[in-house]
């Protein structure tokens, strides 16, 4: 595999926090401290995350990176980050919409939940019969 | 030294004793009347009873209440367990923030669990929910439950046109009827089932019909009131949303 | 209030300034002021740390001495990565010893946190063996560990290539599931 690929700890790195307090949002490595901890900061507009140090096993490591040098100032982080176009890649990811669907799935009242139950049940109906009538 | 004693203090004493007894007798005046016509004309009661009609004045006996049963001068052999006094009375149950007039609930208990009906008002003594199937949906008669034992969904229907003014914890309660006493009567078996009252089909439908017109608006509401809320694998109602 | 996530470090740093309590008696005692940084998890800590430096060095007790002024020192640049030197001595169960130790942190109390977790595991040694002797920043080109030189290099990166990845909050976690973890993530 080749290193452009490879997703590295890194200065730059986007990374998506998936435990504590702030789990579910997005940081980026700012410098690398030692093997285990990293300085991160979340400079997005919407879903900011202050500047503080992260352990690396509270960080999924994301394909998404914004070019900035190790130890970075928080006006350089916020041009890269916005220049690296980060929360719409992100949105586009794939990762990110599961993410997404499973929140609003969550998030869906007992009549939805009933609703979608019918909606899956006819859609089941149309192909099922569909794929008879290919097989016949 | 201390000075001679001309008399001894045992002799003072009897001194001072004699003394009294002598101004004690000075006091009584050797002239005073003695005996009992003196002593009562001196009393002047005869004066009272001369203004009273030859009678002292008696105040009018007030009547004693009623005699309380004497105690038992020992304690009983057994204890008697006396009730304790309830000062305490039942409150209505306040109404969850959630729970509104129109309001679907899902019934957690008793025959109908799992059902989902129609909240139409919580009544006013016993603090129960007054709710409904349509019975026509769900086969739910206008019936009362705890709301302790439903779950608030976020799904409502309109009350306009139905009038609950009839409803009460009244006219929920059962009639007893006075079954015979006898051995035989108390081995028979009611075989005639019973019929509900005309009237309360009446009234079930009367407010079930406006109900179910407001729900034939929204789609898929019939089904929804018709079916069984259920859980399946994964879900745990303390995490889902309503 | 939104929860920023900022783990707070055990150990705080506080600057407790005090003396001998000045006697009546002209020429008896001589009242010179000392002036102390010491690392401790509270002010009340950190002032019964101080009475016990100054019993060893001054020979100034609590019962005739007085505190004047307790301070906590804050970092000033918290927001970047240093490094940082603890000169210390520690009593283990057969001597003293003199240690030097380094750690990369953004804080010098995060780094002495660091530095009593690290000496605990390492020397059974406990908060109250331990006398920090000196703390200082060190430059880049001055750092002795070499575990700590790997990380100033420039373009420094690494894959994580092996790691259980945990549910996202300890109340998810189960004892038993079905399947085996996915260890690797280098792709």
């Amino acid at each position: 595999m080749s290193d452009e690929n490879r997703r590295l700890v890194e200065a730059g790195r986007v990374c998506l926090v998936n435990y504590g307090p702030l789990v579910g949002k997005l940081v980026v490595i700012v410098t690398i401290v030692d093997g285990k901890v990293a300085l991160v900061d979340g400079p997005s507009a919407t879903n900011p995350v202050k500047r503080q140090l992260m352990p690396l096993k509270r960080l999924s490591i994301t394909p998404i990176k914004c070019s900035i040098p190790a130890g970075a100032r928080v006006k350089t982080l916020e041009k890269a980050y916005k220049d690296a176009e980060v929360e719409k890649k992100w949105a586009e990811s794939s990762w990110a919409k599961t993410i997404a669907r499973k929140a609003a799935k969550a998030k869906l009242s007992d009549f939805d939940r009933f609703k979608v139950m019918v909606a899956r049940k006819t859609r089941a109906r149309v192909v099922n019969k569909a794929i008879k009538a290919m097989k016949k | 030294m201390p000075p001679k004693r001309s008399v001894s203090r045992a002799k003072k004493i009897k001194n001072v004793a004699l003394k009294r007894v002598k101004i004690g007798k000075k006091a009584h005046a050797p002239s005073a009347p003695v005996g009992r016509s003196a002593s009562y004309h001196r009393s002047g009661k005869w004066a009272v009873k001369a203004k009273n009609g030859g009678k002292f004045p008696v105040h009018p006996k007030q009547k004693k209440e009623e005699e309380k049963k004497t105690a038992c001068r020992y304690y009983p052999a057994e204890d008697i367990p006396q009730p304790l006094r309830r000062r305490n009375v039942n409150k209505a149950a306040k109404l969850k923030a959630n729970y509104a007039p129109g309001t679907i609930l899902i019934l957690l208990s008793g025959r109908f669990r799992g059902r989902r009906v129609v909240f139409l008002k919580q009544l006013e003594k016993s603090g129960l929910l007054l709710v409904t199937g349509p019975y026509k949906y769900n086969g739910v008669p206008l019936r009362r439950v705890n709301q302790a034992y439903c779950i608030a969904t976020s799904a409502s229907v309109s009350l306009d046109g139905v009038n609950l003014d009839k409803f009460n914890d009244q006219y929920f309660e059962k009639v007893k009827t006075a079954k015979p006493k006898n051995a035989d009567g108390f081995f028979a078996t009611d075989d005639a089932k019973k019929e509900l009252s005309p009237e309360r089909k009446a009234d079930q439908k009367t407010v079930d019909t406006p109900i179910i017109a407001a729900m034939k608006k929204t789609e898929f509401l019939k089904p929804y009131v018709s079916s069984r809320f259920t859980l399946s694998k994964g879900q745990a109602p303390h995490t889902m949303v309503f | 209030m939104q929860d920023t996530g900022l783990v707070q470090t055990r150990y705080h740093q506080y600057q407790v300034v005090g003396r001998l309590k000045p006697s009546a008696e002209k020429g008896t005692r001589k009242a010179d002021i000392y002036k102390m940084n010491i690392f401790a998890p509270n002010k009340v800590v950190a002032k019964s740390r101080f009475w016990y430096y100054m019993s060893l060095l001054k020979r100034v007790k609590k019962a005739n001495g007085e505190i004047l002024q307790i301070n906590e020192i804050f970092e000033k640049k918290p927001s970047t990565v240093s490094n940082y030197g603890i000169w210390m001595r520690y009593d283990s169960r057969t001597g003293h010893h003199n240690m030097y130790r380094e750690y990369r942190d953004v804080s010098i109390c995060g780094a002495v946190s660091k530095m009593y977790q690290d000496v605990a595991a390492r020397h059974r040694s406990r908060f109250s063996n331990v006398q920090i002797v000196r703390t200082a920043q060190v430059p880049d080109d001055m750092l002795r560990k070499t575990w700590n030189k790997e990380y100033l290099e420039k373009d420094i990166k690494f894959p994580i290539t092996h790691r259980v990845l945990r549910p996202s909050s300890k109340a998810l976690k189960k004892t038993f599931v079905a399947r085996r973890p996915r260890t690797c993530f280098d792709n």
